[in-house]
């Protein structure tokens, strides 16, 4: 009886109670099919695919075996590299996260004011989002060159006289994996939080001002608040994004000095395609799967403390 | 009327290119060269049709920073090409995999082996296998500017310089502006392990054993050879260090715009140095200390395992590999041809330098670049450690030690 009232249930809710209902959802998954399919397909299988890998031994070229949990063993008691990566990687999401989405506000704040030309503004704050991350990656190489370079020759001038190694130093090549990341994703939050900025109604801003309230106090009072989903938004995204940062790393530094910037991604790709350990590198995407997912239960538990639903 | 003419010609000829290409073998060759400009792919390509008619060669290119990465992929999703480009330090990994077909049995009906290099012919093999045949080879040799040797008052470089003569020129090449930031290198060399290898060669070492179950940094020779060299950046600052190296464009840029005086290489810099008319250079073996002893480096092409047509494939390995198609790419002034009578001979030896002789020279003392199945993990942890060396952050007995520590669990397996 239990069975059968949730199958009712699920189809109910699925397809709809009434005859007409039913035909309506018919219709809207005739529509959803071909992305669900596809999702299905390249995302949900190859993903189930991986787990499954992740308990086996494969070298790509020959059958694979099952090994238990031997993958996930190695991982945390025998695998120094696979730490390093994950203590690069939690530098890179500290680093870039709130950096990046105080940048991304300001940057919004900027172009949301009505001066000449601002859309040109906010086309070159854009342009990095759809640059291709190797071309961006280059000319990164090229500011950070430590005689010659944009930055240190900008730091020489302003008296430093000790300018750093950006890229071959291990101290300072995650510090310019950060800063590059930053600059290159500011123009894609900007434009969110420019959205909702845009959103934030002018009669509010109107009674403030009558109300004698100051600029700072409209933006701390109106302006943060209001934007609070948007910054919570902001924040997942950018979590999940700098977890998951390979390209800059592996066109800037490859991964050095020292292994200085190997991240979790770039140690999962050298496992897999260059060591040919697919079982131990799928086994790796899930543990990063696994810490994606707690940093985002984690901050959905706490956005009830901060962010202020309308 | 006319038009049903026409269609007829159409289904007609249509039909003829069919039967046409179904008489025809085809083979898929995947590489990280381009095709279609007129280079040696196209000129090997189009021979080896002109030689078998039954054969149509078809080409992919896959650009190198994804090259293994789509070969690996194309291999394990049962979709191998039939032959495939493959840089030397990989055909220990694949052939360990057993992703590659042996090529003995081909090889012994008939194929001139015996007009190869000792050296070169070693980089064919593993475990005593053949699992691959040239694309080309080369050795490595010292490149000298002429002209700032001259400027310098230095003689120029000769066969029997040792590390010494080298680093006192080096010296002398070298050169500060008033602010104290060097102008003019005396030496430039990459950083990745197959920049360096050859000067633990003229030393008499390597960083692995001969049978790749034991690293061998942590030993006096190698710890020497990589002091000098890092004394060669931080302590007589005749070599850019880590930092200058990336910003001067890397070898080819550095030696071309005569921003250092001395490289170390193969001869495809060669091909690049000879596009520049005001360069003069000329070529002399690498400076020794107590081997002459150069390192030797083959690209090669394979096939991997599961091809059903070997015959046609066969065919155009051996021709691509063979003396017809090396002659092909000495002739696109590519690489040095495998074969002694075509290394040896005008197709390779009359453009630039005055002294290529010594590209043959050093095969006959060369070794080649060590290559085992876990060679390219092998060469993260080397990389890792030795980048801080260039750096300046880690002495040199230090990496070598953590190098072998780390090297030992890995080779273990």
């Amino acid at each position: 009886m239990i069975v059968t009232n949730f199958f009712q249930g699920l189809r109910n809710s699925l397809f709809g109670k009434t005859p007409t209902q039913r035909r309506e959802t018919r219709t809207a998954w005739l529509f959803l099919a071909p992305n669900l399919l596809g999702f299905m397909l390249f995302t949900v299988f190859a993903v189930g695919m991986a787990f499954w890998l992740s308990f086996q031994e494969w070298d790509l070229f020959n059958q694979s075996n099952p090994v238990g949990l031997a993958n996930y063993i190695r991982l945390f008691t025998g695998d120094p590299d696979f730490m390093r990566a994950l203590y690069n990687t939690v530098y890179f999401v500290i680093g870039v996260v709130p950096v990046g989405a105080v940048l991304s506000l300001i940057l919004a704040l900027l172009v949301n004011q009505k001066i000449k030309g601002v859309s040109l503004f906010r086309t070159a704050l854009y342009v990095p989002v759809v640059t291709p991350t190797i071309a961006v990656g280059l000319i990164w190489v090229w500011l950070y060159n430590s005689d010659f370079g944009l930055i240190n020759s900008f730091l020489s001038q302003l008296g430093f006289s000790q300018t750093p190694n950006w890229l071959t130093s291990s101290t300072w090549s995650k510090p310019a994996i950060v800063l590059t990341n930053i600059w290159q994703n500011a123009g894609y939050y900007m434009v969110i939080y420019l959205a909702a900025l845009q959103n934030i109604p002018d009669q509010l801003y109107e009674a403030a001002k009558i109300d004698g309230a100051t600029r700072w106090q409209q933006f701390s009072r109106i302006t943060l608040p209001l934007l609070s989903p948007t910054t919570f938004l902001v924040f997942v995204m950018k979590t999940m994004g700098a977890f998951k940062i390979f390209e800059a790393a592996y066109i800037m530094t490859e991964g050095g000095p020292g292994g200085s910037t190997e991240t979790i991604v770039y140690y999962i790709y050298k496992n897999g395609f260059e060591w040919f350990r697919m079982g131990y590198a799928a086994a790796i995407a899930w543990v990063l799967f696994a810490i994606i997912f707690l940093c985002t239960l984690f901050q959905f538990k706490i956005q009830k403390t901060w962010v202020y639903y309308e | 009327m006319k038009k049903i003419l026409i269609c007829l010609l159409l289904v007609l000829s249509c039909l003829f290119s069919l039967v046409n290409a179904a008489s025809k073998t085809k083979v898929e060759i995947i590489s990280w060269q381009t095709f279609g400009d007129g280079g040696f792919l196209d000129r090997q390509k189009e021979a080896c049709e002109a030689a078998n008619p039954d054969i149509e060669i078809s080409y992919i290119t896959v650009p190198s920073s994804e090259y293994y990465t789509k070969l690996l992929t194309m291999i394990a999703s049962g979709s191998a090409p039939d032959m495939a480009m493959l840089g030397m330090d990989w055909l220990a990994p694949y052939a360990a995999k057993g992703a590659l077909l042996p090529l003995d049995n081909y090889i012994e009906k008939g194929f001139p082996l015996d007009d190869m290099y000792d050296s070169v012919e070693e980089c064919l093999k593993y475990k005593g296998k053949y699992y691959a045949l040239p694309r080309d080879t080369t050795s490595n040799v010292l490149y000298y500017n002429k002209k700032l040797f001259q400027e310098a008052g230095l003689s120029f470089p000769t066969e029997n310089w040792t590390w010494d003569d080298f680093l006192q020129a080096a010296k002398t090449l070298t050169k500060t502006d008033k602010s104290g930031r060097t102008i003019q290198w005396g030496f430039f060399f990459d950083i990745y392990p197959d920049g360096w290898y050859h000067w633990l060669l003229s030393n008499g070492t390597s960083f692995i054993n001969q049978d790749f179950t034991q690293s061998t940094m942590n030993t006096p020779k190698v710890i020497e050879t990589l002091q000098f060299l890092a004394d060669l950046k931080l302590k007589h600052k005749v070599a850019p260090d880590a930092g200058q190296a990336k910003e001067l464009g890397g070898s080819e840029g550095v030696f071309k715009s005569q921003r250092a005086a001395m490289y170390i290489g193969g001869v495809s810099r060669s091909y690049r140095f000879a596009e520049v008319p005001e360069l003069e250079w000329d070529i002399a073996p690498i400076p020794y200390r107590t081997a002459k002893v150069s390192r030797v480096w083959s690209n090669l092409w394979v096939v991997p395992k599961g091809t059903k047509k070997m015959n046609a494939v066969w065919k155009v390995l051996s021709f691509y590999s063979g003396p017809q198609g090396q002659k092909i790419a000495a002739e696109c002034r590519y690489g040095i041809p495998a074969f002694k009578s075509i290394a040896e001979s005008p197709a390779f030896l009359t453009p630039l330098p005055e002294h290529k002789v010594y590209f043959l020279e050093a095969f006959k003392n060369g070794k080649p670049y060590p290559v085992f199945p876990q060679g390219q993990e092998y060469r993260t942890i080397m990389d890792r450690e030795l980048d801080l060396v260039w750096a300046g952050e880690r002495s040199v007995e230090e990496a070598a030690r953590r190098i072998d520590e780390q090297a030992a669990k890995l080779l273990k397996k």
